[in-house]
């Protein structure tokens, strides 16, 4: 399963690309409040869409209040405070565009490790190399050439979203693993990338709920929402 | 100056390098023509990857299939990657804005034609 995190909530043309594309959608947004996140969540009701709030400062409050109302948390990074705040917490599930295209990356080594041990995903968002101009671009891809650097290194989840603003600026998340080889990876490790993000987020328990076939177990094809570790404690038994 | 050639001796197949075709599809507003899109994918290779990096990538626009918005290129092996990130860099093609998505990668056209016809079957 591919997920593809967007910041527009037009339902037609997310079911459209979804069933076009066979990727799931994260609608992200920055809720100002309980009313703005329960009108989203109505709208969406029953359609196969997560929620993610974004947050735009490192506001811890405002972290510990949307944890349990929302599936997952970004931060927004381009700035060193936020980049810092983000990948220090595990609560945290995605730090989106580490790094702008100013002449100083605010992204090193030392945060690339600690994002790794916090399982915290580095999300690449292709509308900011799209929408650029072919100045700012050159920036950009310098400085995503060591982003991807220091994540390989340090062995840190990178994730390539299209963070669209509307369904022009959609793309195939199966097709970003071509542009993480654009970035200097190994088309071998920009797979395992592009693939590994849902078995990833399942082990940091953000998305529950899959199927098993296994021959062993026969009468148990269907698990109803287990969790990752029970399901690899059966399987080993 | 009696023996001279009249034609070069082709190139063998081994000095020739080897090639994959990837086989695209453009979601647009409005249907787009073969001329329209081959310009559109040269203007923002060269743009983002440069004339050497074109040149590198042995760029060659195979066919655009307007009923099916599916088109065909060819590339070098080596440089198959670069040139299915490019193709996710076009935004508009004459001014009509698109979607593109790749399809498949294979060594032969043919295999693509066929594979894009069962598309079209399946759409259908």
């Amino acid at each position: 399963m591919y997920l593809d995190l967007v910041f527009f909530e037009n339902l037609a043309d997310l079911e459209l690309f979804s069933k076009k594309f066979r990727q799931e959608f994260i609608v992200c947004r920055n809720f100002k409040n309980d009313f703005e996140l329960k009108q989203l969540k109505e709208k969406i009701k029953g359609k196969n869409l997560k929620v993610c709030h974004l947050l735009l400062n490192a506001n811890m409050q405002e972290l510990q209040k949307f944890r349990q109302k929302v599936d997952f948390i970004a931060v927004f990074g381009k700035n060193l405070q936020r980049n810092k705040f983000a990948v220090s917490s595990e609560k945290v599930d995605f730090l989106l565009m580490p790094a702008g295209n100013a002449r100083k990356p605010e992204f090193d080594a030392g945060l690339a490790r600690i994002a790794a041990e916090n399982k915290v995903v580095i999300g690449i968002l292709f509308n900011e190399f799209l929408n650029s101009n072919p100045e700012d671009l050159k920036d950009l891809l310098r400085n995503y050439l060591l982003v991807a650097r220091l994540c390989k290194k340090y062995k840190a989840q990178l994730a390539v979203f299209s963070g669209a603003k509307n369904a022009f600026d959609l793309r195939q998340v199966k097709d970003f693993a071509s542009f993480l080889c654009f970035l200097g990876l190994k088309r071998e490790t920009a797979l395992k990338q592009v693939r590994g993000l849902s078995e990833f987020l399942e082990k940091k328990g953000k998305l529950e709920g899959f199927e098993i076939l296994s021959n062993s177990c026969k009468n148990l094809t269907t698990v109803k929402k287990p969790k990752f570790f029970d399901i690899l404690e059966m399987v080993k038994s | 100056m009696k023996n001279l050639k009249k034609t070069l001796k082709a190139l063998p197949l081994s000095q020739r390098g080897k090639k994959r075709y990837v086989l695209f599809e453009i979601f647009a507003e409005k249907p787009l023509s073969a001329t329209q899109v081959e310009k559109a994918v040269v203007q923002k290779f060269a743009e983002l990857f440069g004339s050497k990096g074109l040149a590198e990538q042995k760029l060659q626009f195979i066919g655009f299939y307007g009923l099916k918005n599916q088109g065909i290129l060819k590339c070098s092996l080596e440089k198959c990657e670069e040139v299915k990130a490019g193709l996710l860099f076009l935004k508009s093609i004459s001014g009509i804005q698109c979607i593109p998505s790749i399809v498949s990668v294979s060594g032969s056209v043919k295999k693509l034609k066929e594979l894009s016809e069962s598309k079209r079957v399946q759409n259908l």
